[in-house]
């Protein structure tokens, strides 16, 4: 009686401890197994991964990626990012005047790439707010990409990429093809495609055309530039303040932090284009930091403008080709700029779900299994406009555009 | 913490004030090292923690970016009124408090299931490599997590490429896209991500139980599930009401990066969590004083849920932490 009771109790022990350890393997398992696969995907071409063949040990061992990581210069500007930032701690950068990021108002919306180069008209006859996002000709083209999609020719992955993923596939080149609304911030990640497959490079193209005849209407700088530059209200000289304004914002001062003193840092070659001077030039590229010190040549960018980018000789090979393309098509909106409602309105809150539905709207569309589908998707989008008070934006809008007129003399 | 009850000694003892303050400076000098270790920590609260309060006063504002906190006008409740009745507002609660009862109910056993697992195991490389590796996820960051996570989900990721290898799929489905599936991703990753780390808490605890009590237990003929059931669990049951105390207390809290990174316009209406929302309100929309507001009474009713948590746990088993 005695000894079957303890031999009960050992092969209990290790029967527990058998499964104890079983479970905690698949735990493990479960832990490691996708980080694992992380570093077998890095390991694969992009084939290899696409076709799903490399799950547990890579079938086609290629440092290819390892290789486009290292070259790449901004994963290493931002490796010492983070090192300073971690050294240095939270560096104070109050100047002497509050800069709104203006920028991102603008490309929350998605889906304005497509209205300029199908030439959407900005604004009625009557000079009153045109809704854009419900012209026939914008919506007949977001029918096609939905038939494209349908056929299987949009993955299902490019609507979940972010920003940084979107950066990557750029500049691997996995990308077929994308639609961007201009080259400003593109120069880096095209020129390391191009540099890394010197016979392969984003071009631009005559894409997606109106179905209703309008010229392509790409938007240009606007009125109000990226920056909102203020002058406080205890400013001891606020005319003195406002003397430095007007002259940094004007030709001779967008010439000297662009490019410097003529003769000194640049000199103008016989094609009236404005050139660095070899040296300086040298230490832009050899030594960056250098130069960054001894010239600061085009940091001063609360004023920037592209105007006197435009003017130098030097123009970055990946986006000089969509450059040309662009020439002539380009259209100023200082009508419709600055539109919205105030922020701390209910009209702005407003707006603001109405913005966050549109784009879940637009995907949504492209993404629609069927006509019908795609149907009660707009009507859903109309409908929770005019639940969120539309009219009341519209009105806002339209009294806006009236200032903007009147101000700009536009009437 | 010395400074104050020598102070409060004094004032019952009510001496001429030049007295008094020469037994102050005196009584200060003697203490001067521990004085001098005490005062940063002040410094440091009032600078970091108690000046910036100061800025609450913007959810009762009308702040903008071109008014100063001094000179923007008091609006009352009126940005709270706006909240009450902002739908989208309430939707991010929802949302919240789905993903924050799913980590609470799946999440919060798991740590304490897989302590009493590893402690279980026998000391050996097997014990230390599964720590080990139970600790890794939480070391990434949700930026890096998130990034992995994207193509973890996409259409020819892991979960796609194994469905596939099993033959339960015929083709990849980006599991991002789908708003049904978010609460579940959010809640399963973070758990995912944090189970490991959760444990040590508990081991820890668990290395102080006297072994004495497992030996008499065995004599007596018990179970290894019985001793798990009456020795370990009873004795790391204050610790286990500790962190459920914490977990309750954070259920309005939102993880932002984990958001931030997952978050996509297919699956936004299930995605938006009070932190994102307010953090889109009050940056990105410039709206300070909504922002401020919200921020303020979330806080506030997570106060109000750490005390009740607490009055509730100390009643069913005499544990708090307050």
């Amino acid at each position: 009686m005695k000894l079957n009771k303890s031999i009960r109790v050992i092969s209990g022990d290790r029967i527990f401890s058998l499964i104890n350890i079983a479970v905690l393997s698949l735990l493990t398992i479960i832990i490691i197994f996708p980080v694992w696969n992380v570093v077998v995907n890095s390991l694969c071409s992009g084939k290899a991964i696409a076709e799903g063949r490399s799950i547990f040990w890579p079938t086609e061992l290629s440092f290819e990626n390892y290789k486009i990581v290292l070259h790449d210069t901004t994963i290493w500007s931002a490796f010492m990012i983070s090192i300073l930032k971690t050294v240095v701690g939270v560096v104070c950068h109050v100047l002497f005047c509050s800069m709104v990021a203006y920028g991102m108002s603008k490309t929350y919306l998605k889906g304005r790439k497509l209205y300029s180069v199908i030439g959407v008209p900005i604004q009625n006859e009557d000079g009153t707010w045109y809704d854009r996002d419900m012209d026939s000709d914008y919506l007949t083209w977001i029918k096609t990409f939905n038939n494209a999609y349908r056929q299987g020719l949009i993955s299902d992955d490019r609507f979940a990429d972010d920003y940084t993923a979107h950066e990557e596939k750029v500049k691997s080149g996995q990308y077929a093809t994308i639609m961007i609304g201009g080259t400003p911030q593109r120069s880096g990640t095209l020129q390391v495609w191009m540099n890394s497959n010197p016979d392969a490079a984003y071009i631009a193209i005559d894409g997606p055309q109106s179905t209703v005849g309008h010229a392509p209407t790409l938007s240009q700088a606007g009125i109000s530039g990226w920056a909102s530059n203020y002058i406080s209200k205890d400013c001891k000289d606020p005319i003195k303040a406002i003397e430095l304004f007007t002259y940094l914002l004007s030709d001779e001062a967008g010439v000297l932090t662009t490019y410097g003193v003529e003769g000194e840092t640049y000199k103008v070659n016989d094609a009236g284009k404005y050139e660095l001077l070899p040296e300086v030039k040298d230490m832009q590229q050899s030594d960056n930091d250098k130069f960054k010190k001894v010239y600061r040549l085009g940091e001063f960018c609360l004023f920037g403008h592209d105007r006197y980018k435009a003017l130098g000789a030097d123009q970055i090979e990946s986006i000089k080709q969509m450059q040309e393309w662009g020439t002539g098509k380009l259209k100023t909106m200082f009508a419709i700029e600055n539109i919205d409602p105030d922020a701390g309105t209910a009209e702005a809150r407003n707006l603001s779900a109405i913005l966050t539905n549109w784009n879940t709207t637009l995907v949504g569309m492209m993404r629609a299994k069927d006509d019908a589908d795609f149907d009660k998707i707009l009507n859903d989008f109309k409908k929770f406009r005019d639940d969120n008070n539309w009219d009341n934006i519209v009105k806002v809008r339209n009294e806006k555009m009236a200032r903007n007129r009147e101000k700009l003399g536009l009437n | 913490m010395t400074q104050i009850k020598s102070r409060s000694q004094e004032r019952f003892i009510r001496t001429p004030f030049q007295v008094r303050m020469k037994k102050w400076f005196r009584e200060f000098k003697s203490q001067i090292p521990l004085q001098l270790m005490v005062i940063p920590g002040i410094i440091f609260m009032i600078v970091f923690s108690y000046i910036p309060i100061y800025g609450l006063s913007i959810a009762f504002k009308n702040y903008t970016v071109v008014s100063r906190l001094s000179s923007a006008d008091w609006v009352g409740m009126y940005n709270f009124k706006i909240i009450l009745g902002d739908k989208y507002f309430w939707d991010s609660v929802v949302n919240t408090l789905g993903i924050s009862f799913l980590k609470l109910i799946i999440g919060f056993p798991v740590p304490i299931i897989l302590a009493v697992m590893i402690y279980e195991v026998k000391e050996g490389p097997f014990k230390r490599i599964t720590q080990t590796v139970s600790y890794l996820p939480h070391f990434l960051s949700w930026i890096v997590l998130g990034g992995m996570m994207i193509s973890w989900l996409s259409t020819t990721g892991i979960f796609n490429q194994l469905l596939m290898f099993l033959g339960v799929l015929k083709e990849g489905k980006n599991i991002l896209l789908d708003a049904d599936k978010y609460w579940w991703i959010a809640s399963l990753s973070d758990i995912w991500k944090e189970a490991g780390w959760g444990t040590i808490l508990y081991l820890a605890t668990m290395a102080g139980i006297d072994p004495t009590y497992y030996e008499a237990a065995r004599i007596d003929g018990a179970s290894r599930a019985r001793q798990i059931w009456n020795i370990t669990l009873p004795l790391i049951t204050p610790v286990i009401s500790l962190n459920l105390i914490l977990t309750v207390s954070g259920l309005l809290g939102s993880n932002l990066d984990q958001t931030f990174v997952l978050m996509n316009t297919q699956n936004q209406p299930k995605a938006e969590v009070i932190n994102s929302y307010v953090y889109r309100m009050g940056l990105t929309q410039g709206d300070f004083s909504y922002a401020t507001a919200a921020g303020l009474g979330v806080s506030i009713v997570s106060v109000i849920l750490l005390v009740t948590a607490n009055q509730l746990t100390k009643k069913l088993s005499k544990q708090s932490i307050l």
